[in-house]
């Protein structure tokens, strides 16, 4: 029992986290900076454009969240180690995040260049899929205990869903929707663009981090409060 | 000597920068008449009915030619009009349009920092709740082992 009390958590201050709460919140204000004054306004759209600019690197890192998600809850299901899973719920929450950042700035673009908020076309529509199955992962996740047959239901539906990620990339190619694909850029939007994703992925990995953590410890307390009681204390 | 020379010097000096601006004045106000506009043209007197003089006839020609090119610029707006120039109506709408995108710009952009925002909070409060915990437990765990 002292070596679940001594393995512990991780202190929350801890000199790596600072680092990347700092690289992140650096990031973001350079990512406005270059996003609203050093990126070129686009003529057709004008100014709603420049959503793009953190549309479609959370639309990539919502892609990766879920991923991630399914690899660790494939490792899981494998060695039954509750480190993947911690992982994977971690990925899918993160991933989550990004897709209500992508099903939110979407709509809104869509509104102010289609003149509408959203169209039953493929990409949408199999984002929007995508999207509530690692919801339905979260809700039976975060509601459902975090007992082992829990755990593995969980695992098997990460696992299931995630292949519809190349259904969403496809959807555009394949079924020939209204949504736009193979963007032509100018060098300063793909510039803003790429050095968008950069910073993203910095706030993905702080963020992801943060979780993580948090559900190891949640863990650790678990385990820490069933060898109390096992033993009456 | 040397000192009232090179006081002189100084003065001289000073006075030459002192001057320097009303040179630039002067200069300015000369390059300022060289381009000045010409005076503006007094309204010419109407004409004497009686005898129409050569500068009258001018004139009459000259009203002439207005009138004409009112004529062909209003023909050539009409003309625009139907070509699909924008008039003042669509002129607004395209103004609308333009607050529309700035509003839902700020919009999106408010969701992304919301979003990692409420996602840091949670994470933070969750956190702080587990530590507790932990911290709670820790001490049961040394008082058992204590006790043991």
């Amino acid at each position: 029992m002292s070596e679940l009390t001594s393995q512990g958590p991780v202190t929350r201050s801890s000199r790596a986290t600072m680092f990347w709460m700092a690289a992140a919140a650096i990031g973001m204000f350079l990512a406005h900076w270059l996003v609203f004054i050093y990126a070129p306004m686009e003529g057709t759209m004008r100014a709603v454009q420049r959503i793009f600019y953190f549309h479609l690197p959370s639309a990539w890192l919502c892609y990766i969240g879920f991923i991630m998600c399914a690899g660790s809850s494939l490792l899981y299901l494998l060695k039954q180690k509750s480190k993947h899973d911690a992982f994977a719920l971690a990925c899918a929450e993160v991933g989550l995040a990004f897709g209500v950042i992508v099903l939110t700035t979407g709509p809104l673009w869509a509104r102010a260049a289609w003149g509408v908020w959203w169209k039953w076309e493929p990409r949408l529509t199999t984002m929007a899929i995508l999207f509530l199955i690692f919801a339905c992962y979260w809700v039976i996740r975060s509601f459902g205990g975090d007992s082992p047959p829990v755990r593995k239901f969980g695992a098997v539906l990460a696992v299931l869903g995630a292949p519809n990620i190349v259904f969403v990339h496809i959807a555009v190619t394949r079924w020939r929707g209204d949504h736009p694909n193979n963007i032509q850029l100018e060098p300063e939007m793909r510039v803003v663009l790429y050095s968008c994703l950069l910073i993203f992925i910095v706030v993905y990995a702080l963020l992801l981090r943060l979780r993580f953590r948090v559900h190891m410890e949640e863990r650790t307390a678990s385990a820490l409060a069933r060898e109390l009681s096992r033993i009456g204390a | 000597m040397n000192t009232l020379i090179r006081s002189a010097q100084r003065s001289g000096f000073i006075s030459c920068w002192l001057c320097a601006p009303l040179l630039l004045c002067a200069l300015s106000l000369s390059s300022y008449a060289d381009v000045a506009p010409p005076p503006q043209a007094t309204p010419l007197a109407e004409p004497a009915p009686a005898e129409p003089s050569a500068s009258t006839q001018e004139l009459e020609r000259l009203k002439a030619e207005l009138k004409e090119l009112r004529a062909k610029m209003s023909e050539a707006e009409t003309a625009r009009a139907a070509q699909g120039a924008p008039t003042d109506k669509e002129l607004a709408k395209e103004q609308r349009l333009e607050e529309l995108r700035y509003k839902h710009l700020w919009i999106a952009y408010s969701v992304v920092w919301l979003v990692i925002f409420f996602f840091l909070r949670s994470t933070w409060k969750r956190s702080e709740a587990v530590a507790a915990r932990l911290e709670e437990l820790k001490e049961r765990v040394k008082r058992a082992e204590g006790e043991g």
